[in-house]
C-alpha cells in the first residue's frame, strides 16, 4: 500500500486539484451559466500566489487566500457583463475572458515572466493538505447543497423564468455563483502553484478548460459525488490507456460525445440519482405497507 | 504602408468571412454553438493537401476537399447534435459534444501529419505580384477578394430568394411552426451543415495557400475569431458576420502594426466583451436572428 | 579522437568476451520519456526517434559486450506536467530502470527535474535551460544553453556582417525560444548593435502579412527570426512577399538547421544565414551514415532533433558502460558517470559531446548560410 501510494502519489495529488478546479467549474452550471471560465480564475489564483511568494516573501498561506479572494472578486466583476447574457452568449465571453487572461499574462513581462512564466516556486503542497482542503470545499458545496441556495441554483437551471416568476434575483445568484466558481478555481489555481514548481500562461489554455470541463460533464453537473467520479476516471484512463497515449485527445472526445448523449447527468449524478430513487422507493414501500398494516387494523 | 496594411487587412478579413458564414448559419438555425467548425476548416486544408500532393490537379482538389468537409459537417451533426436536440435544452450539451468532435479531428489529423507544418508544393499557385497606385497585392489576394466575394453573393442569393432559403429561416424562426407547414427540418439542417462545412473546408484551403502554412491546430485561433465576429456581427446574421469580419481582419492588421507587439488578442477579445456589454445582439445584430440571445 | 574512442571501446569489448564468455547476458534498463504527443512533439517525437535508433545500433554492434543489451522503453507524457509527474514517479519506483531520457521541454521538464532530484533519479531533459541543472544533481540537460550556442550567430551578426540595426522577430510563447531571443538582443545589443524592432509571433500564427509589412516597410540592415524552422521559413516567405529588401541579411537559430526549412522556404529562405549544431546530411563519416540510414529507415530526413536524440543516447549508453567498468551498475554510479562525459563522438556540432565542471554541455556550433537550396558552413 505504502508502495503503491509511493508511485501513485502525483497521480492522486493531481486528482485532487482535477477535483477543485471540477467543483469551481460544476458551482457555475449548476446555476444555470454556461461559464468556461475556471481556467481564467485558476490562472488568476496561480499567478497571484507565485508572483507574491517569489517576488515579495509573502506569507504562503496569506497568499493562496488573497488568489482566492482576487479570483472571487474577478468572478463577480466578470458576473456584471453577464449578467446581461446567458446561453451561448455566456460561453462565449466567458471564453474570451479566458484569452484576455492569457493574452495579458503573456504581455505582462515584466511582472508575470511572460512565456517563460514563474519558476522556482517553492513546493509546499503535499497530498495531506489537498486532501484536507478539497474536504473542506466539499463541505461548503454541501452547505450549500442543504440550504435554499441549492435550491435556487436548482431552479435558475432547470427553469429560469419559472425561478423569475418566483421572485429570485437572478443576477444576483448567478453573480453569487460567478464569485463561488471565480474563489475556488482561484484557490486550486494558487495550490497547483505551489505544487508544479513552475507555471507559464498556457498551462490554462484550451486543453485545460477541456479537463474541467470533462471531470464535471463525466462526473455530473450536480452532485458532489460528480467532479470526484469525473476527476478519478480522467486520472486513471491515460494509465488504463497508454497504449492509445497518441490518441488520448480522441479519447477524450469519444468519452465527452458518448457521456453527453447517453449519460447526460454524468457518472456520478447517476449513482447519487440511483441511491435517491432507491431510497424514495424503500420509503414508499414502507408507507405502503404502514397503510396496509393499518388498514388491516382498521378493517377489522 | 497604412493603405497596405488595410489591404493585407481586407484579404485575411475575407477570409473569415467565408469561415464565419458557415458558423453563424447554424447558429441561426439551430441556436447551438458548433465548436467543431474549427477542426473542419482544418480538415478542409488537410484534405485539399493530401489530395494536391497524390497528383489530383489543384482546383480538382479543392472541390473535393469542400464535398468531404461538407460531409463532414453533417456527419458533426448526426453525431453531435441530433440526438441532443430531440432531447431539447440542448444549447451545453451541444457545446461539449461538438468540443468532442473538435478533439476527435484534431487527434486524427495530428497523426497523419505527425505534428508537421504542411504547405502546398510551390508552383501550386502562381506566384505573381501588382503593383497598384504603391499597393503590392499578389494574384492569389485577388484571387481570394474574387472568390470570397463571388461565394457570399451567391450564399446571400440562395438564404433570400431561394426556397430553401424560405425553408431556413422558417426554421430559424419556429422549428415547429415550420413542420407544421410541410417544412421538413432535417433537410435544412443537412443542408446548411453542408454549406457551412464546405465554406469552412475552403477557408481552410484558401488560408493554407494564402500563409503557405497547415498544421492540425489550426482551427482554433481562427475559431476563437470567428466568436469575436458572430458577437460583433450579431449571432446568426449573415450580413453582420461578412461586415464584422472584414473589421477584425483590417483592426488585427493595425494592431500589429501600430501598436506593441502581443497586445492584439487582448484588444480583440475586449473589444468582444465592450460589445457583448453595450449591444448583445451585436452591432449589426437582427432581433428577430438572435431571438432569445439575450434575456429579455 | 573518436577513432581512438572507437578503438578503446573495442578493446575492451574483446576483453571482455575473453574474461567472462559464460557470464550472464545483462541487461540495462532505461526509459525514453518523451513529448511525442501535444505542444512539444515537434521536439519529443524527432528526440524519441533518433534516440531509439541509436539504441538499436548499439545493440545490434555489441556495444555493452556480448549478449548484454541496453534495454529502452519509449513513454509519452502528451507535454502535460501532470502525466511527467506521475510516469517520473511511477519509474522511479521500479528499482531496474537507470536512467530516463526526458523529460522534453518547457514546464514538463522542469516539473520532471524537480521530481527526478526527489527521488534521487537521473533524468536527462532535451532542454537547454540552466534551471534544471541547478535544480539539483541528478537533472541534467542535453542541449547546450543560450549562454553557449547565441555567442556564435551573436557575434557574426555584428562582427562578420557589420549589422548596426536588426528588427527582431520572436516567439512569444514558448519559453525556450523567448529565452534565445533574448540571449541574442542582449549579446548584439552589447556589441552595439541598435534593436530596429522587437516583435513576437505565437507558434500556432501563420499570418504574418501585417507583420511583413510593417518589417518591408522600416528601416533596417539585418532581421532576425527565431521561431522553429517552418514557421521560419513562412515568414521568410512573407517578408520577401511584402516587399522585403533583399540586400538585407536574415538571421536565424538553430531551430532554422532543420531540411524542413529549405523544403518549406524554397526559393525565399536562399542566403538566409543561421547557425546548427546539425547540418543536414551530415559533414563527417559518422553524421553522414546516421543522415543516410536515418532517412533510409523513417523516409524522413533527419533534422536537428533527430540528431540531437541520436547523439544524447550515445552519451548515455557511454555513460551506462563506464558505470558497468566501474562496477557501478546503480542509479547513483550512472549518473556519476554521465557528469564526467567528454568527448563522446556524437553527429552534431563539432563531432564530440562534453559535460564541463557544471555539467552544462558543450559540443559547439557552425554558422550556416542556405546556398542552392541547401546549407554550407560559412566561410568553408
Amino acid at each position: 500500500m505504502i508502495q503503491f501510494y509511493y508511485a501513485y502519489q502525483p497521480i492522486i495529488d493531481f486528482f485532487l486539484l482535477s477535483v477543485g478546479f471540477g467543483y469551481s467549474q460544476q458551482i457555475a452550471l449548476r446555476a444555470g451559466v454556461f461559464s468556461i471560465a475556471t481556467a481564467g480564475f485558476a490562472a488568476i489564483g496561480a499567478y497571484t500566489v507565485a508572483i507574491l511568494v517569489t517576488k515579495s516573501g509573502f506569507p504562503i498561506a496569506a497568499s493562496v487566500v488573497l488568489g482566492m479572494v482576487i479570483a472571487g472578486v474577478g468572478g463577480l466583476l466578470l458576473s456584471l457583463p453577464l449578467a446581461r447574457l446567458r446561453g451561448a452568449f455566456q460561453a462565449i465571453a466567458t471564453l474570451a475572458f479566458v484569452q484576455i487572461v492569457i493574452s495579458l499574462l503573456l504581455y505582462a513581462e515584466d511582472f508575470t515572466g511572460g512565456a517563460l512564466g514563474v519558476t522556482g516556486i517553492p513546493r509546499v503542497m503535499n497530498t495531506g493538505i489537498l486532501l484536507v482542503i478539497v474536504a473542506v470545499v466539499m463541505y461548503v458545496m454541501w452547505s450549500i447543497g442543504r440550504t435554499g441556495l441549492g435550491r435556487i441554483f436548482d431552479a435558475l437551471r432547470q427553469e429560469e423564468s419559472v425561478a423569475a416568476s418566483l421572485g429570485v434575483n437572478i443576477g444576483r445568484y448567478h453573480a453569487l455563483a460567478f464569485i463561488l466558481s471565480g474563489a475556488v478555481g482561484g484557490l486550486f489555481g494558487g495550490l497547483q502553484s505551489l505544487y508544479v514548481f513552475q507555471i507559464e500562461p498556457h498551462n490554462f489554455g484550451f486543453a485545460f478548460m477541456v479537463n474541467v470541463l470533462t471531470v464535471v460533464i463525466l462526473g455530473g453537473r450536480t452532485t458532489l459525488l460528480g467532479p470526484i467520479m469525473g476527476a478519478a476516471i480522467m486520472a486513471i484512463l491515460p494509465e488504463l490507456a497508454r497504449p492509445l497515449a497518441e490518441y488520448r485527445p480522441a479519447v477524450n472526445g469519444v468519452i465527452l460525445i458518448l457521456v453527453i448523449t447517453f449519460l447526460p447527468n454524468g457518472v456520478g449524478d447517476e449513482i447519487v440519482f440511483w441511491f435517491r430513487r432507491r431510497r424514495h422507493a424503500a420509503a414508499a414501500a414502507n408507507r405502503a405497507q404502514a397503510k396496509e398494516a393499518k388498514d388491516a387494523v382498521t378493517s377489522s | 504602408m497604412l493603405s497596405q496594411q488595410i489591404l493585407n487587412g481586407l484579404v485575411t478579413g475575407s477570409v473569415y468571412a467565408l469561415f464565419s458564414l458557415g458558423f453563424t448559419l447554424i447558429f441561426g438555425v439551430q441556436k447551438l454553438l458548433n465548436f467543431a467548425h474549427g477542426a473542419t476548416f482544418m480538415a478542409g486544408a488537410f484534405i485539399a493537401y493530401y489530395c494536391t500532393i497524390s497528383g489530383l490537379p489543384f482546383l480538382l482538389a479543392i472541390g473535393f476537399s469542400m464535398v468531404a468537409t461538407g460531409v463532414i459537417a453533417i456527419l458533426v451533426d448526426l453525431i453531435a447534435f441530433r440526438s441532443l436536440r430531440k432531447r431539447g435544452n440542448a444549447e451545453f450539451p451541444a457545446l461539449v459534444s461538438s468540443i468532442g468532435v473538435d478533439l476527435i479531428l484534431v487527434s486524427i489529423a495530428q497523426q497523419v501529419s505527425k505534428t508537421q507544418v504542411l504547405n502546398f508544393p510551390f508552383g501550386t499557385f502562381p506566384v505573381k505580384f501588382y503593383t497598384f497606385m504603391g499597393l503590392r497585392i499578389s494574384l492569389l489576394q485577388l484571387v481570394i477578394l474574387a472568390t470570397v466575394a463571388v461565394l457570399v453573393a451567391l450564399l446571400i442569393f440562395y438564404l433570400k430568394k431561394t426556397t430553401f432559403g424560405r425553408q431556413v429561416r422558417a426554421v430559424a424562426t419556429n422549428e415547429r411552426a415550420a413542420a407544421l407547414l410541410g417544412v421538413n427540418a432535417q433537410s435544412v439542417y443537412l443542408q446548411t451543415f453542408f454549406i457551412a462545412g464546405a465554406l469552412a473546408g475552403l477557408a481552410g484551403v484558401l488560408i493554407g495557400l494564402l500563409f503557405n502554412s497547415m498544421q492540425f491546430l489550426m482551427g482554433e485561433p481562427y475559431m476563437l475569431r470567428a466568436f469575436v465576429v458572430v458577437v460583433i456581427g450579431g449571432l446568426g446574421s449573415v450580413p453582420g458576420a461578412i461586415v464584422a469580419s472584414l473589421m477584425l481582419g483590417v483592426m488585427q492588421s493595425l494592431t500589429v502594426a501600430y501598436l506593441p507587439s502581443g497586445l492584439t488578442d487582448a484588444i480583440i477579445f475586449a473589444l468582444l466583451f465592450v460589445v457583448l456589454l453595450i449591444r448583445p445582439n451585436g452591432l449589426f445584430g437582427d432581433a428577430n436572428a438572435v431571438a432569445g440571445g439575450t434575456r429579455q | 579522437m573518436k577513432f581512438l574512442k572507437l578503438s578503446m571501446s573495442a578493446t575492451a569489448f574483446a576483453a571482455a568476451m575473453a574474461a567472462s564468455t559464460s557470464a550472464m547476458a545483462e541487461e540495462y534498463k532505461m526509459v525514453i520519456l518523451q513529448s511525442l504527443t501535444g505542444g512539444a512533439a515537434f521536439i519529443g517525437k524527432n528526440v524519441a526517434d533518433g534516440a531509439a535508433m541509436a539504441a538499436d545500433e548499439l545493440n545490434a554492434n555489441g556495444f555493452f559486450g556480448e549478449g548484454n543489451s541496453l534495454v529502452y522503453e519509449v513513454a509519452d507524457d502528451a507535454t502535460d506536467r501532470t502525466q511527467t509527474l506521475s510516469l517520473i514517479t511511477r519509474l522511479a519506483a521500479d528499482e531496474d530502470v537507470l536512467i530516463v531520457m526526458g523529460p522534453t521541454s518547457g514546464s514538463v521538464a522542469l516539473a520532471g527535474a524537480n521530481v527526478a532530484n526527489e527521488r534521487e533519479f537521473p533524468v536527462i531533459t532535451t532542454t537547454n535551460s540552466m534551471e534544471v541543472i541547478e535544480n539539483g544533481p541528478w537533472s541534467f540537460i542535453l542541449t547546450q544553453p543560450a549562454d553557449v550556442t547565441i555567442p556564435y550567430i551573436a557575434d557574426f551578426t555584428a562582427q562578420t556582417l557589420g549589422a548596426k540595426n536588426c528588427a527582431i522577430i520572436g516567439v512569444k510563447d514558448n519559453e525556450a525560444y523567448v529565452a534565445l531571443q533574448r540571449k541574442y538582443e542582449d549579446l548584439i545589443q552589447a556589441q552595439g548593435v541598435n534593436l530596429a524592432s522587437v516583435d513576437g509571433v505565437a507558434l500556432a500564427d501563420s499570418d504574418f502579412s501585417a507583420l511583413a509589412t510593417k518589417i518591408a516597410t522600416s528601416e533596417q540592415d539585418c532581421v532576425f527570426i527565431g521561431t522553429p524552422a517552418a514557421q521560419g521559413a513562412n515568414l521568410v516567405i512573407q517578408l520577401r512577399q511584402a516587399g522585403l529588401d533583399p540586400s538585407i541579411p536574415i538571421l536565424g537559430h538553430n531551430a532554422f538547421a532543420s531540411p524542413t526549412f529549405i523544403e518549406k522556404g524554397g526559393a525565399a529562405v536562399e542566403n538566409v544565414y543561421l547557425m546548427g549544431a546539425w547540418v543536414p546530411g551530415g559533414y563527417d563519416d559518422f553524421s553522414s551514415a546516421f543522415s543516410t540510414n536515418f532517412e533510409a529507415k523513417t523516409g524522413i530526413p533527419a533534422d536537428e532533433w533527430h540528431a540531437v536524440g541520436y547523439s544524447g543516447m550515445q552519451v548515455i549508453a557511454n555513460a551506462i558502460k563506464d558505470a558497468v567498468a566501474a562496477g557501478a551498475v546503480t542509479r547513483e554510479g550512472v549518473r556519476d558517470a554521465l557528469g564526467t562525459q567528454t568527448d563522446i563522438p556524437v553527429v552534431m556540432g563539432e563531432g564530440t559531446y562534453s559535460y564541463d565542471e557544471h555539467r552544462v554541455p558543450h559540443f559547439g556550433m557552425k554558422v550556416l548560410q542556405v546556398k542552392d537550396g541547401a546549407f554550407a558552413v560559412v566561410g568553408e
